[in-house]
């Protein structure tokens, strides 16, 4: 057959892929609607409740359960001082801290060191759960009982330095928080509300993510929200309360959350001795904790619940520049790459209920195999247009669908955010956040479908990556305050 | 196909119109309702901290509040947790001239939850006798979130007379509630339920006869020793002997020594083992010391850690034998220079 004798059926062929990128755009961005509008609904039931919640009895309260706080730190000196600070001073009856500094370079023990006075003790640490990096020493702050500093040699592993930290904790919740994170004074009380309601069904729980850039902050707090300067990480902020706060509301309403950010979370210490701790091998190590605390409570045949709360809000800084922004959302994906194959028994399983047979399958067609769409969806159109086998109007009305769609869902949650936490309270920042709504489709989305598409041939060719380190700016202490 | 493609961008632009339209409103909205009503609030709770001090009379407060009845209601029921004394005798006689009180405690039957909850969270703040049934009647509500508030409410309310109900309550395996929420309003009530609290060792599940044991050892009365110690030799559930032994070291009597001493064998759980450590230590008899210190050889390493730790809070005796230890090659001397370690740590530095 002719070159001219294929055309034909290349143009077909290339109209019913159009039409599958188009439908699968669709089904995407309707499945993120219906997750935003059930996120509204348990919304809009918090709101109500909010004062009736009983946070001051959970705080006075001598069955409120006791926390670790697990603090991984490598290369955090500029702000790791600032952060134990504002940890210990959670609004929370009985905590402890634990810092693990993991092999750091710079001078994040020594900046702990003047500041609390460590001194250290000879301490025997169970292996409860595995570590590799051998421990150094252990530190105690001189007159404080509640702070706990590891040194260890780094083996390039967050998931080692946690582990080091379960094996020391004592209290039956963990809390894991990043170095660079900002709690507010009662996040962690309202993210372990749900062991306090429900202590014998609740094993983990999520708190929300937001970015900490642009705002003030005062000795550890954030004192006043702002949206960041940058444009990047304007667009990370619409991003953030779209994806993360209302997308995990919704899966946690559907009983199918699969993800707790490493940054913020609170598991049963035992639950996570049990499944032998955070995986040494695992790079997405904070879904695949998540996934095998499903697994694992599935199979006791026990009734349980991994919920998240979108209230209790953790602060951190976001990347301001497309080179950090990469490499992160390249780790993401890879993570969830690995996450899914090494949990793969969830996959279509009805015996995970919504978990195995909505999320799972969800993760894995639309988060792992949407960049392949996307780029692959762009491309064929630029190829059809070209060789004129679709019309430039309806190429246009195409992407418009899709594109508009996307807008929507950014306005819808900016939308719920407006009538829930309303934290972004002036003009300035409700404008700076419809542009951002709107200029991520142009440009951004697309930048990020192809990191998101590296991360999944990273995961499939198996390639190793180590702790990799964000460049702070660390949280300012002066009158200002400002973090950027 | 086209004009459906068409008919979908109009609509989606419609809808972002629409929701742009709708955020910016409700921005507008709140600025203007915020602003207004701060102004308003201030005004109305000066009058009523002039009604309450006595300074305006119920006649000119009455005349005055139709400014914003809802409101004014609003902020008397918010006042209500901040006032004691005879300025709340004064508010709740107002809020009953007004009919609120009544209506709460018909809210509580009402089918909306959240009209039930607010309705119980009221009652809880006036603290009056009338509501303290309608309460206990919510502790059978379907849902948990009810259930819950009325527990916390019925704490505020501080009534002995509802021990029985919120014991009851805590064992309702088809209707949980918190553990926590219970203790909490039986601290709350306090001593003078302690009888009721006792009696429900009588008829309790294994969650009452925790949350007794709880409650006996928080309110430290050696009277009750021998209630915990029976409950720690002879009650089935591990919660509950947990829960005894550290409400005997809370209390503190030398009659517990002996009971609490067996539960340091080889063969006790775990659990059990390292609560009583603490709980030894807390009596802080000297002659104990030895049989603590012998712990810190043990083959369980929480216990022997335990153990060290319950050893540096038993005085000089105590860090004597861990001294000892410590310089000795045996296997608890890491746990003993730990807690050696850690207790040099509480001294303040020298410098």
């Amino acid at each position: 057959m002719s070159v001219a004798g294929m055309a034909p059926i290349i143009a077909t062929v290339l109209r019913i892929l159009n039409w599958f990128g188009l439908s699968y755009f669709l089904a995407l961005n309707t499945i993120y609607l219906i997750l935003i509008i059930l996120a509204s609904i348990n919304l809009g039931s918090y709101f109500r409740r909010k004062s009736l919640t009983g946070l001051e009895d959970a705080l006075s309260s001598p069955a409120t359960l006791p926390v670790s706080v697990l603090m991984p730190a490598h290369d955090e000196e500029a702000g790791i001082v600032e952060s134990a600070r504002a940890v210990m001073s959670l609004q929370y009856p009985q905590l402890e801290l634990i810092v693990v500094d993991d092999g750091s370079s710079d001078a994040t023990f020594d900046r702990l060191r003047e500041a609390f006075d460590l001194i250290e003790i000879p301490m025997q640490i169970p292996e409860l759960v595995p570590t590799l990096g051998q421990i150094d020493s252990v530190h105690i702050a001189r007159g404080l009982n509640d702070l706990t500093v590891i040194r260890k040699h780094s083996v390039g592993k967050k998931t080692d330095a946690v582990n080091a930290a379960i094996n020391v904790a004592k209290y039956p919740l963990i809390c894991v928080v990043d170095a660079d994170a900002i709690l507010d004074a009662d996040a962690l009380i309202k993210v372990a509300m749900p062991f306090i309601d429900d202590p014998q069904r609740v094993v983990a729980t999520g708190g929300a993510i937001r970015p900490s850039n642009g705002c003030s902050a005062y000795r550890g707090r954030i004192t006043e929200v702002r949206m960041p300067k940058k444009w990047l990480a304007k667009i990370q902020v619409i991003e953030y309360l779209r994806a993360f706060l209302l997308g995990r509301t919704g899966w946690s309403k559907l009983g199918a959350l699969l993800i707790i950010s490493g940054a913020f979370g609170v598991f049963r210490r035992d639950v996570v001795i049990a499944i032998g701790g955070y995986d040494l091998s695992s790079i997405g190590e904070d879904a695949d904790l998540v996934a095998r605390i499903h697994i694992y409570m599935r199979g006791l045949k026990t009734p349980y619940k991994v919920t998240f709360v979108s209230e209790p809000v953790c602060w951190t800084e976001v990347p301001e520049n497309i080179t950090v922004l990469r490499r992160q959302r390249r780790r993401w994906s890879r993570g969830l790459v690995d996450t899914l194959w090494s949990n793969k028994s969830l996959f279509m399983n009805p015996k995970y209920g919504t978990l195995g047979l909505l999320a799972v399958p969800y993760f894995f067609f639309f988060e792992v195999l949407g960049p392949v769409v996307e780029l692959t969806g762009f491309f064929l159109l630029i190829v059809a247009l070209y060789f004129n086998f679709v019309n430039v109007l309806f190429a246009g009305l195409f992407l418009a669908v899709a594109i508009l769609y996307g807008i929507l869902l950014s306005i819808l949650s900016l939308l719920i955010e407006e009538v829930s936490f309303h934290r972004y309270n002036k003009w300035k920042f409700l404008y700076q956040a419809v542009v951002s709504s709107i200029i991520e489709n142009f440009g951004f989305r697309q930048m990020h479908a192809y990191w998101r598409l590296e991360g999944v041939f990273q995961a499939l060719r198996r390639t190793d990556r180590s702790w990799e380190a964000m460049p702070r700016k660390g949280l300012v202490s002066d009158q200002s305050g400002s973090i950027s | 196909m086209r004009l459906a493609l068409v008919v979908s961008v109009l609509l989606l632009l419609i809808s972002i119109f629409a929701m742009l339209v709708t955020t910016v409103i409700i921005r507008l909205v709140r600025t203007k309702t915020e602003a207004r009503s701060a102004v308003q609030e201030a005004k109305l709770r000066g009058l009523l901290v002039r009604f309450l001090s006595e300074d305006l009379s119920l006649f000119e407060l009455q005349e005055l509040k139709r400014i914003d009845s809802s409101q004014f209601d609003e902020i008397s029921e918010a006042m209500l947790s901040k006032v004691k004394g005879r300025a709340k005798d004064i508010l709740v006689s107002f809020l009953y001239s007004r009919g609120a009180i009544d209506k709460a405690i018909e809210r509580t039957r009402k089918l909306g939850c959240l009209g039930r909850c607010k309705a119980a969270a009221f009652l809880g703040n006036v603290g009056i006798p009338e509501a303290r049934e309608p309460l206990e009647s919510m502790l059978r509500d379907r849902r948990q979130d009810v259930r819950t508030l009325a527990i916390r409410c019925l704490g505020q309310l501080g009534s002995p007379e509802s021990v029985p109900a919120l014991l009851s309550a805590v064992d309702d395996h088809r209707r949980p509630v918190p553990f926590g929420a219970v203790l909490v309003a039986l601290m709350r009530i306090g001593s003078q339920g302690k009888g009721s609290v006792k009696a429900g060792l009588e008829f309790g599940g294994t969650r009452c006869r925790a949350v007794t044991a709880e409650i006996l050892g928080m309110e430290g009365s050696t009277e009750d020793t021998t209630v915990l110690i029976s409950l720690l030799e002879n009650d089935p559930s591990l919660e509950v002997k947990l829960r005894s032994a550290r409400a005997l070291g809370r209390i503190g009597s030398p009659k517990a020594i002996r009971p609490l001493s067996e539960c340091l064998e080889s063969h006790k759980p775990t659990a059990l083992r390292i609560v009583t450590c603490g709980a030894l230590a807390a009596i802080g008899d000297r002659d104990t010391v030895q049989e603590i210190i012998t712990l810190l050889n043990d083959e369980d390493y929480q216990v022997a850690r335990a153990a060290a730790k319950a050893a540096s809070q038993m005085g000089p005796a105590g860090i004597e034998q861990l001294n000892l230890i410590a310089a000795s090659n045996s296997r608890g001397a890491a746990f003993a220079k730990e807690a050696l370690a850690r207790l040099a740590a509480k001294a303040p530095s020298a410098s």
